[in-house]
């Protein structure tokens, strides 16, 4: 059945869909209509989800920690300010392998005050052990939520699922919402292993001496490295039950014989799928990668995709300061252990920061500099800055 | 401390990375880590001396029975009242209420209505014709008390109960003493003093009134046919002398004269002396008293005295705890037990006060510390000034049940666990558990790390602490 949803919609019904039991959120702009949508759900008695009012986001996370660790599928959505209060427990979240899915709606960090879309609120959470999904349309984010309890309960650990302020939480668009048996076939009930039993009581992240500690953090990063083939598997099932596939942690667009490779996520991956098939009619071999997952990091996608290639151009609406563009450092760092021959020089552009339109001028604007230019002059090519 | 499988010491020692779950979760148990080896002070679960308790001469348990009233068992509430002293209906009326002083209730907002609330189950129990439950075992000894006061009147109800064959000797015409020539009808009415001295009668005690020991019968034939005498006669010649000069009244001192028992002579095992120190010089000469033990035994095996011809100071509740003092000692010197021997037991607080319970049970409530104001954690107590007062009675108005429950449940319950469970709750180290009799706590050494945040959260200083710990 298809419905014109905005993008928060398509969220509620991704958690909708995957029959969350445990909802703990606090509102905030622009995440409100993802839990405006699921209080309506639970009081229409259309979700039988436990709805829990909080006073901040960072008890909206521990109980979600708690419920899961009971053995509830837990849902909570967030944005920006929402997501760094919930920090500490976003580390607990992982740390105690609670499979909570969770989506973030990308905005700016203040001050200034902002609502417009950036990926620092998120990206700044890169080490928390969240496996993180970066979104371009609402249809993608309604299966990314489904998809990304299958995949967080196989691998006990948390996901996040991106999207963009406004350009994708706030735009409606038509999308499929699959059927609920369908879902319930591919996502069974949560059967969590280590839940709360009160018939073999014991304690959860007591003190943990330096003699274990290492061990369970060896087995966190293990269950990351055994997500990257969950995350395919988990696509592979869902294309066969429901038709619709992203390629698992990237998707290559146009790449084949690309001599030029942008790499763009959320919003950004769309337009320059428009703008790469212009440049296409033009006769330019440019292609796209858009990642999806940045955690676990497509590593191996990401060599494969653009090993050989002449040039990458990377866009990132975000930055690291003091370094440069998020998955433009993270990309070279990847890159920098194949030979020499077959390592393309890789540009790194920041734009759009704070909501600014990343349009398919802006695009083609970082394309040209590229075709121009040998190699980077700068770590970091600004675009549209007012000089 | 064993109680359950649980308690046993589990410890789990991994390899390998693989045998580990991925969770942070306990798989052991932490009991190898006795944590009570750090400590260097240490918890104390104690019930200590309420102050109203410890202020009450007549050795009520005050605390106790406010508790049962706040809880509405006004039925409860008096049979421990009861059992303590006889006459709370007239205690109630005429007592200078001394607990109410000690309350620490009164440095929070207003003490304790006590004696408001003891008249009211006293004339609750008048309501009822409430009835005291007597001991099964007759015992053979006979005791003559000697005078009808509340003293005499306290000390015959006490042996009574206690299975005792009590004859009562009064010189008048009617029993009572100074409840009914001291106080004005207005303040304490005749009936409620017949009421409270016929409930003492009808267990059986033999009423001989008009009988003037000394003139009627003589004391050697008293001794013949009694295993103890108690004499209770009362301070009569200060107070008879001033009121009714000229007539013959056999006053305290009379009676000590006429029997032989010289005061003011060095005795062996105990003097007769006159005067105390609260009266003036002048009047020592005219208030005679008898020297006995602090239990109420003269010189003279076998006989005791009590009330106001003891040196006590001369109030109802002083004369009750009189009374009862030496229904123990009789009980004690008729058993052939020293009495002494059980003063710790039965002491409540630091004073000259007992308790019967203690004494009939051989177990007491409380250690004789008495919980001060400054021992309360107050963060758990909210202000509320008096339900019940006694211009209530006053008034002549009549108090509902609920009007008596919320005022007793105003009451802190020093040093009395009531088992709210915060130094269970609160316990980090869950030392603290809840025993399975439901008779309160009990603390786990072992692991208890001395850190008293049970001391701090209870309210009541129920949980104390002792130092140095080795």
């Amino acid at each position: 059945m298809k419905k014109i949803l905005m993008g928060n919609h398509a969220v509620s019904y991704g958690a909708l869909l995957s029959r969350v039991e445990v909802i703990a959120a606090y509102p905030i702009t622009p995440q409100t209509q993802v839990v405006e949508k699921l209080s309506e759900m639970c009081a229409q008695g259309k979700l039988k989800a436990r709805y829990i009012n909080v006073e901040s986001e960072h008890s909206a996370m521990a109980a979600c920690i708690a419920a899961e660790q009971a053995g509830a599928r837990a849902f909570t959505a967030t944005s920006s300010h929402g997501l760094t209060l919930m920090h500490e427990l976003l580390h607990w979240a992982a740390g105690a392998r609670l499979p909570i899915v969770m989506a973030n709606i990308n905005r700016s960090m203040a001050p200034g005050w902002s609502i417009w879309t950036d990926q620092n609120d998120s990206l700044s959470q890169r080490d928390t052990g969240w496996l993180q999904i970066y979104c371009e349309s609402s249809q993608e984010v309604l299966d990314s939520i489904i998809q990304a309890y299958k995949i967080a309960e196989q691998v006990l650990l948390p996901v996040m699922v991106l999207l963009d302020a406004f350009f994708l939480s706030h735009t409606y668009e038509p999308v499929d919402i699959p059927d609920q048996g369908l879902v319930d076939q591919f996502l069974p009930k949560l059967d969590y292993a280590y839940k709360i039993d009160i018939k073999d009581p014991c304690s959860f992240g007591s003190l943990l001496p330096p003699e274990y500690y290492l061990e369970l953090r060896y087995k966190m990063q293990k269950a990351m490295e055994e997500a990257h083939d969950v995350i395919i598997q988990v696509d592979k099932e869902y294309q066969q039950m429901f038709g619709r596939s992203y390629g698992g942690l990237v998707e290559e667009y146009r790449t084949e014989d690309a001599e030029l490779v942008l790499v763009a996520s959320s919003t950004a991956a769309s337009t320059s799928r428009m703008v790469v098939d212009q440049l296409r009619d033009e006769g330019m071999k440019v292609g796209m990668l858009k990642m999806r997952f940045f955690r676990p990091f497509p590593t191996q996608e990401v060599i494969n995709a653009l090993k050989g290639v002449k040039k990458v151009a990377v866009i990132d609406r975000n930055i690291s300061y003091g370094q440069g563009g998020i998955f433009c450092e993270e990309i070279r760092s990847v890159l920098y252990n194949i030979d020499q021959h077959e390592r393309p020089p890789v540009f790194g552009y920041i734009a759009g920061l704070g909501g600014r339109d990343i349009t398919p001028t802006t695009i083609r604007e970082i394309l040209s500099h590229t075709l121009k230019e040998d190699k980077p002059k700068e770590n970091i090519i600004w675009i549209g800055v007012k000089r | 401390m064993k109680e359950k499988d649980e308690d046993e010491i589990k410890v789990v020692v991994y390899h390998s990375e693989q045998e580990m779950p991925p969770v942070p979760m306990s798989v052991a148990n932490t009991l190898y880590n006795k944590t009570g080896t750090w400590k260097y002070v240490q918890p104390i679960y104690q019930n200590k001396t309420p102050p109203c308790n410890a202020g009450c001469p007549a050795g009520e348990d005050i605390e106790g029975w406010l508790s049962l009233a706040g809880k509405g068992d006004f039925s409860e509430a008096l049979q421990l009242l009861l059992s303590e002293n006889p006459f709370p209906a007239i205690c109630g009326r005429i007592c200078y209420h001394p607990c109410e002083k000690a309350c620490n209730r009164g440095k929070f907002d207003q003490p304790l209505s006590i004696n408001s609330a003891e008249r009211f189950l006293g004339d609750y129990g008048i309501k009822q014709e409430a009835t005291t439950s007597i001991s099964t075992e007759r015992k053979k000894e006979r005791v003559a008390i000697i005078g009808s006061g509340p003293a005499g009147l306290a000390s015959a109800y006490h042996l009574a109960n206690m299975g005792y064959y009590v004859a009562l000797f009064e010189a008048s015409d009617r029993l009572g003493g100074s409840l009914i020539k001291k106080y004005s009808r207005e303040r304490l009415p005749a009936e409620v003093v017949e009421a409270e001295t016929e409930r003492i009668i009808k267990k059986g005690i033999e009423v001989r009134v008009g009988t003037k020991v000394g003139k009627d019968v003589s004391l050697e034939s008293l001794q013949r046919e009694y295993q103890a005498i108690l004499l209770a006669t009362g301070d009569q010649k200060s107070k008879i002398l001033k009121a009714a000069k000229g007539k013959a009244i056999l006053s305290g001192l009379e009676f000590l004269e006429d029997t032989g028992v010289k005061w003011g002579v060095k005795l062996e095992g105990g003097i007769a002396i006159i005067g105390e120190r609260d009266i003036p010089e002048k009047e020592i000469k005219s208030t005679p008293r008898i020297m006995t033990d602090s239990m109420g035994a003269t010189h003279e095996k076998g006989v005791f005295a009590c009330g106001d011809i003891t040196f006590i100071p001369r109030a109802i509740n002083h004369e009750v705890g009189s009374g009862k003092r030496a229904a123990m000692a009789i009980d004690s010197y008729l058993r052939g037990e020293d009495i002494e021997k059980k003063l710790e037991l039965v002491k409540v607080g630091e004073g000259e006060l007992v308790s019967m319970r203690s004494y009939i049970t051989g177990t007491a409530k409380w250690v004789n510390k008495v919980v001060s104001f400054d021992e309360l954690n107050l963060d758990y107590f909210e202000e509320k000034s008096r339900f019940l007062t006694p211009e209530m009675f006053a008034k002549g108005a009549i108090i509902k049940d609920e009007i008596a429950i919320q005022e007793a449940e105003r009451c802190f319950h020093c040093g009395v666990c009531t088992q709210c469970d915060n130094c269970y709750i609160y316990c980090p180290d869950l030392a603290i558990r809840r025993r399975k009799d439901s008779q309160g706590y009990s603390i786990n050494y072992d692991y208890c790390k001395g850190c008293l945040i049970c001391v701090h959260e209870c309210p009541r200083n129920a949980m104390s602490y002792e130092g140095v710990v080795k």
